[in-house]
């Protein structure tokens, strides 16, 4: 019998197998773990399966096998409530045909904590205004969401994450379609976000970011994952241009030791 | 404009705002006929004077028609409410699932072939017919649309117009071998009419409707989340397969139970939910409800119209919730953004 001396990770992911209906395509991840109080960046072509694994991992898609542990627990045994007070998920993108104000929209991440009726009490109002302070959105709050640019729109969904007061965040390409102003800004608010106590994955497209502002990348390809690790044990020329092809060119941040990456020119003039 | 999120206290007034008018409608509607009466003979008569014709017009006919008109319109809007929002699409209404078709080729049968059925309890032959074909289309299209993670949307979409257009194509073949007096009363079930005399057929409608109804409205918070998207209200903790499914199902029976009775009555399902968005917002608590008390009210409004405009005989009222309805909902449009 092994004695259990560290608190299991946040998440924790085993033998997990996935295939879609009709299709050859089938991810596969052996061992994989968030850790407290980390950023991990996943990083990978199109089509190489970062959305399936998020969605996997927040338990909306049924593995075909393996096993999702939160905090120790199987995923599989939990209801939705239960998995959304430990584990918020952002989708890639959400549907416009409803015009919410922004605090109601804020009020729906409220839902695994309330009772019937979904009527906020002072408290839940407490932590609504801490989750708009938190991504920067307090502004915002009776704005309508066809008032929003793209940048507050995410800052706003976040918000609605971090109301149900999870200690792990899934995000999808949280920073698509955002100016380069406000991906900063979006990864300070995340920095912010981890320094506290969360344990955070993103996928992301800009390896530039991923490089500069997260401890972890999980490098995925064709369903697999290719390499994973700490920043600069995966952002290495070799590694990346055996998925992203030799077009890439790896150099060193000018403040830091980072590596950032660069399009390869055919002919530098 | 209101600051913080909505209090149950804000909900009752803004439930107010639309009950309020919808009550005063369904008190007033009856005093309106074809014929004229003189609503103190009614009084004279319930308070044990000489029982009189008014009295048996206004107790026993149009009382139930209100009513009827009443519990129609309000069903369709709060069907059409929960329909657009788990279907992701702002023209579904309670027909887009292919009810109708389906409740068609039941009544028509019944007139066509009278000797088919009786009736049986509370139910018309039509009415029992239409019911049943209005739950084989629906159990038809929940088998073609599910999946093992819950419903497919999409299917449920596609299934349900495909489902409308063989209905039509049934219907047709029907109305071919139908005879002239026989194609009549078909056409008049098709025009969707609320010409009902009598307490029978508001009895009929309540063993679907009322957990139809009551299904819906308990789902409201949830409709709030879908309108965020699947994923979304997923991550939030809401069970979306489970919703999906009950809406399916409540909004199923509660339309099947309407649409047997009155036929297929267009318009009170697709803009009554929109106009009321567009007036106080798109929080469901208040949108479900209020769309029963908005559709009901259009639908007694319109249905008084249908029996006085061109009296003795009576329009049916689809035609006046077209011609009112679109009109105002144009105006509607126009006035606010959308």
């Amino acid at each position: 019998m092994t004695l259990m001396i560290h608190p299991p990770d946040p998440l924790h992911i085993a033998a997990l197998r996935y295939a879609y209906p009709d299709s050859d395509w089938n991810l596969k991840v052996d061992d994989l773990s968030l850790r407290q109080g980390e950023l991990t960046a996943v990083i990978g072509p199109n089509g190489s399966g970062k959305s399936t694994l998020l969605k996997l991992a927040a338990g909306i898609l049924k593995p075909s096998s393996g096993k999702i542990y939160l905090s120790g627990r199987k995923i599989e045994k939990m209801d939705r409530r239960s998995i959304a007070r430990i584990l918020g998920y952002l989708p890639q993108s959400t549907p416009y045909e409803f015009d919410h104000r922004v605090v109601d929209v804020v009020c729906m991440g409220r839902y695994p904590h309330l009772t019937l009726g979904g009527f906020m009490q002072d408290h839940d109002m407490e932590i609504i205004e801490d989750s708009l302070r938190q991504t920067d959105a307090l502004s915002l709050r009776n704005r309508r969401l066809s008032q929003l640019s793209g940048g507050e729109r995410q800052r706003v969904l976040l918000a609605s994450v971090l109301a149900q007061e999870p200690s792990i965040l899934l995000l999808d390409e949280p920073a698509n379609a955002l100016d380069f102003h406000h991906q900063i800004r979006l990864f300070g608010i995340l920095r912010r976000l981890v320094r506290s106590g969360f344990s955070a994955a993103v996928i992301l497209h800009d390896l530039n970011f991923a490089s500069l502002y997260c401890e972890r990348i999980i490098l995925m390809n064709q369903g697999r994952i290719v390499s994973e690790g700490k920043t600069e044990d995966v952002l290495k020329e070799s590694i990346v241009q055996s998925v992203y092809g030799s077009e890439i060119l790896m150099a060193k941040h000018p403040q830091s030791q980072r590596p950032v990456v660069f399009p390869r020119l055919e002919n530098p003039s | 404009m209101m600051k913080g999120p909505i209090t149950p206290r804000a909900n009752l007034r803004l439930l107010l705002l639309y009950g309020i008018p919808f009550a005063a409608i369904l008190g007033i509607a009856p005093l309106y006929g074809s014929e004229s009466i003189r609503f103190s003979d009614v009084l004279h008569a319930i308070y044990g004077g000489e029982w009189s014709a008014a009295a048996e017009i206004f107790l026993f006919q149009r009382i139930p028609r209100v009513m009827l008109a009443a519990l129609v319109g309000g069903t369709l809007a709060v069907v059409g409410a929960s329909f657009q929002v788990i279907l992701h699409n702002p023209l579904a209404e309670p027909y887009t699932l292919g009810i109708t078709g389906g409740a068609s080729i039941g009544a028509a049968s019944a007139i066509l072939f009278p000797s088919l059925l009786t009736g049986w309890w509370v139910f018309g032959a039509a009415q029992l017919l239409a019911l049943a074909g209005s739950i084989l289309v629906l159990l038809m299209i929940y088998t073609i649309a599910r999946r093992p993670e819950g419903i497919s949307i999409y299917s449920l979409l596609l299934a349900g117009v495909t489902l409308s257009i063989m209905s039509a194509g049934a219907i047709l073949f029907l109305r071919y071998l139908a005879s002239p007096h026989l194609l009549l009363q078909m056409d008049r079930w098709m025009m969707g009419g609320l010409d009902v005399i009598g307490y029978r057929e508001l009895t009929a409608l309540f063993p679907f409707l009322l957990p139809g109804l009551g299904i819906l409205l308990s789902c409201s918070v949830e409709l709030n989340h879908l309108t965020m998207g699947e994923e979304l209200a997923s991550g939030h903790g809401v069970n979306v397969a489970a919703i999906q499914r009950l809406v399916f199902i409540g909004g199923g029976l509660a339309t099947a139970a309407v649409v047997s009775l009155s036929g297929p009555i267009g318009f009170v399902g697709l803009i009554v939910p929109h106009a009321v968005r567009q007036l106080t917002g798109c929080d469901h608590r208040i949108v479900l409800p209020a769309s029963f008390c908005l559709g009901g009210s259009f639908l007694v409004i319109c249905d008084t119209i249908a029996r006085t405009a061109f009296a003795p005989t009576e329009l049916p009222v689809g035609i006046i919730t077209a011609l009112i309805g679109g009109p105002l909902f144009i105006r509607l449009l126009l006035r606010t953004r959308l």
